[in-house]
């Protein structure tokens, strides 16, 4: 009987924390996190907490999860991720490092000097093997260093300087937005900012595009558009362009608090017809004018569609809290006619993430929303529905990436 | 520094202190305990070199003594409510009360000596920042070269044109004009004296710390956080530190 009379109250614990672990588990799964890797990854979240990032990597079913540590303190979320390769630039010795995901981490293969570890574009020549990347050096005159690399063997293909100004005017602060190869040119569009005072700054009202001769690089010809600012961005953070299946390129601006700070000019969509070397001055998608806010991320996602990521500029304060308060919202753009249709997401927080990941039909969006919950939701572009896909159990601050491993 | 020919008047012992706190002073001795605790510097060796700056963090430490001060009396007054209660039925004193054989006496009575000693020790720290602060203070100014480094024991400074920093490293103050990279090489906590604002820094880390000309705050970035911040700003910060 003793037996018994010390054996039930352990057995009312165990019954009550399964009823309280099924309660749990019905409102929130968290997916468990093995290490290491025992499985072929499909996916891998680039996750931060407290400053300090790790790699949350997925199977292709989103099932199984396990973790690792970038390789080293100062590897951030500024990388180039292709064909299960991970390419990123050490800021102690500005050396560009070919990574493989391997099972027990990231396993560095080769290296290539650069001259800064600033990667502002990159760009895969003809969707090939060949890696362009486009730096800008700062100094008392801004100047701006191109690499093109064969990743095949990583061996350096050519080093040059880009004939871009740099500066027009007092605005001596040079950004790279946007680089592009195409039909043996490149394109590039970019612009001028300048300091105001101690933490404040603003982009010159214009957005500057060059073509090139890729061969040579010299200007073929040059672009002024008015429409708006700061072209692009940095696309190692973030994805702000996409190519339509008929060619046709789209591109957003960002004249927001959070990028150019030129805030009476709008954030939209641009586009640049494929064969031409100029942007279409007559197609333009004023996001601004929909939605009262302006907007950081553009991911094309098929049949002339398009995600943007909006701000929400009744929630910060300024570039101080921007990115810390619950405040993104997602549309879908409808490019052929204009239209924002906002998604029924949670609202997200961090200003500038590359969290948007296409299978099929299918779209999966990282969101730190703020129940505290890190979720990749499923929106499915067919039938519109969404729903909360995978909650990994692991400590997040911000999903900063959320990648497409092969 | 008028306040210092104040304190040079005055005799503030221990006993002082402790008579102060017991409510048994002359009105004379308690304005002249008042006075010295309102003062704005202990310097009652009579160092009367200190520039602005320092007396400024001295007033700091003094609030931040004052507090432990008390606290102090507080624990002071609740032993000395305790060893009161005897000495009202008994109509003795505390020589007496500890030839007491009563336990309840005994326990009054090493409460007043871990009084005594708290006191003793609350001097001690008292005392101690007024002499080493000059020597716990870090200064550093720049104001003509591009960038100017500073190394020290447990930290390093960068300060870009037209900077200064300043730490007194006894009370964790910290104050910035311009801009600085600060790279601690140990866990550091130090506070924005303007706003009562407790900073805890990273061994390892690299800072960018400012202060916002509106509000005289301390603005920190992380080099990590520098991410979060707009291109351009990051791109300004990158700049002045030669950081390319």
């Amino acid at each position: 009987m003793r037996l018994f009379t010390g054996f039930y109250p352990i057995l009312y614990v165990v019954l009550a924390s399964s009823i309280i672990g099924f309660g749990t588990s019905c409102t929130q799964t968290k997916q468990q996190i093995d290490s290491p890797i025992n499985f072929e990854p499909a996916y891998s979240l680039f996750v931060s907490k407290e400053s300090v990032n790790n790699f949350v990597m997925i199977d292709s079913t989103w099932q199984q999860l396990a973790s690792f540590s970038p390789p080293h303190a100062g590897f951030n979320r500024e990388f180039i991720q292709r064909k299960g390769f991970i390419y990123s630039v050490n800021p102690e010795n500005d050396y560009l490092i070919q990574y493989r995901i391997s099972s027990m981490g990231l396993q560095a293969m080769d290296s290539i000097k650069v001259v800064n570890d600033n990667i502002e574009q990159y760009h895969w020549k003809n969707n090939s093997d060949t890696l362009l990347i486009s730096n800008v050096v700062h100094g008392d005159i801004e100047t701006c260093s191109f690499y093109e690399i064969d990743t095949k063997t990583f061996s350096l293909i050519r080093e040059a300087q880009l004939p871009i100004p740099p500066a027009v005017n007092d605005f001596n602060i040079l950004s790279l937005g946007l680089v592009r190869y195409d039909n043996d040119k490149l394109w590039i569009a970019f612009a001028y900012s300048k300091m105001l005072g101690h933490n404040e700054y603003t982009t010159l009202d214009t957005m500057y595009y060059r073509t090139l001769d890729f061969a040579s690089l010299r200007v073929l010809s040059e672009q002024k558009d008015p429409r708006s600012t700061y072209p692009g961005g940095i696309n190692t953070i973030q994805t702000y362009s996409g190519t339509a299946e008929n060619g046709d390129f789209y591109f957003t601006s960002g004249p927001g608090i959070a990028a150019g700070n030129n805030i009476e000019q709008p954030s939209a969509i641009f586009r640049k017809k494929k064969g031409s070397d100029e942007v279409d001055t007559t197609y333009m998608v004023n996001i601004s004018a929909q939605t009262g806010n302006h907007a950081y991320g553009f991911w094309y996602v098929g049949n002339g569609k398009a995600i943007v990521r909006g701000e929400r500029s009744d929630k910060y304060t300024d570039f101080s809290n921007h990115h810390a308060v619950y405040q993104f919202e997602y549309y879908l753009a409808d490019l052929a006619n204009g239209k924002l249709q906002k998604l029924d997401l949670p609202l997200d927080k961090g200003t500038r993430k590359e969290n948007v990941v296409q299978v099929g039909a299918d779209l999966y969006i990282a969101i730190d929303d703020e129940k505290e919950n890190h979720t990749v939701w499923q929106y499915n572009l067919e039938s519109g529905k969404i729903t909360a896909h995978l909650t990994p159990d692991f400590p997040i601050d911000y999903q900063l990436r959320l990648d497409k491993l092969k | 520094m008028y306040y210092l020919c104040n304190i040079e008047e005055m005799k503030i012992t221990k006993e002082l202190l402790e008579r102060y706190e017991l409510g048994q002073c002359t009105e004379q001795e308690a304005t002249a305990v008042s006075l010295w605790l309102d003062s704005t510097s202990l310097s009652l060796d009579g160092d009367d070199e200190q520039e602005a700056d320092i007396a400024e963090d001295i007033i700091e430490d003094l609030l931040i003594e004052q507090e432990m001060w008390q606290h102090i009396s507080a624990y002071m007054q609740e032993s000395a409510a305790k060893s009161n209660i005897p000495e009202r039925s008994e109509n003795s004193n505390a020589v007496k009360l500890a030839k007491n054989n009563d336990p309840t006496v005994k326990f009054a009575a090493l409460i007043a000596i871990a009084a005594s000693l708290l006191i003793i020790l609350g001097m001690g720290w008292w005392f101690y920042p007024t002499t080493a602060s000059k020597e716990h203070l870090f200064n550093a100014s720049n104001s003509d070269k591009a960038v100017m480094l500073w190394k020290e024991d447990s930290f390093e400074f960068t300060l870009s044109k037209n900077s200064s920093a300043s730490i007194n490293l006894q009370s964790g103050n910290m104050a910035i004009s311009g801009d600085v990279l600060f790279s601690p090489k140990k866990d550091i906590k130090l506070y924005d004296k303007h706003n009562n604002t407790s900073l805890d820094f990273r061994q390892g880390e690299v800072y960018f710390i400012s202060t916002d000309p509106d509000t005289s705050e301390l603005v920190v970035y992380s080099k990590s956080q520098l991410e979060y911040l707009p291109p351009i700003l990051r791109k300004h910060i990158r700049k002045q530190f030669h950081l390319t």
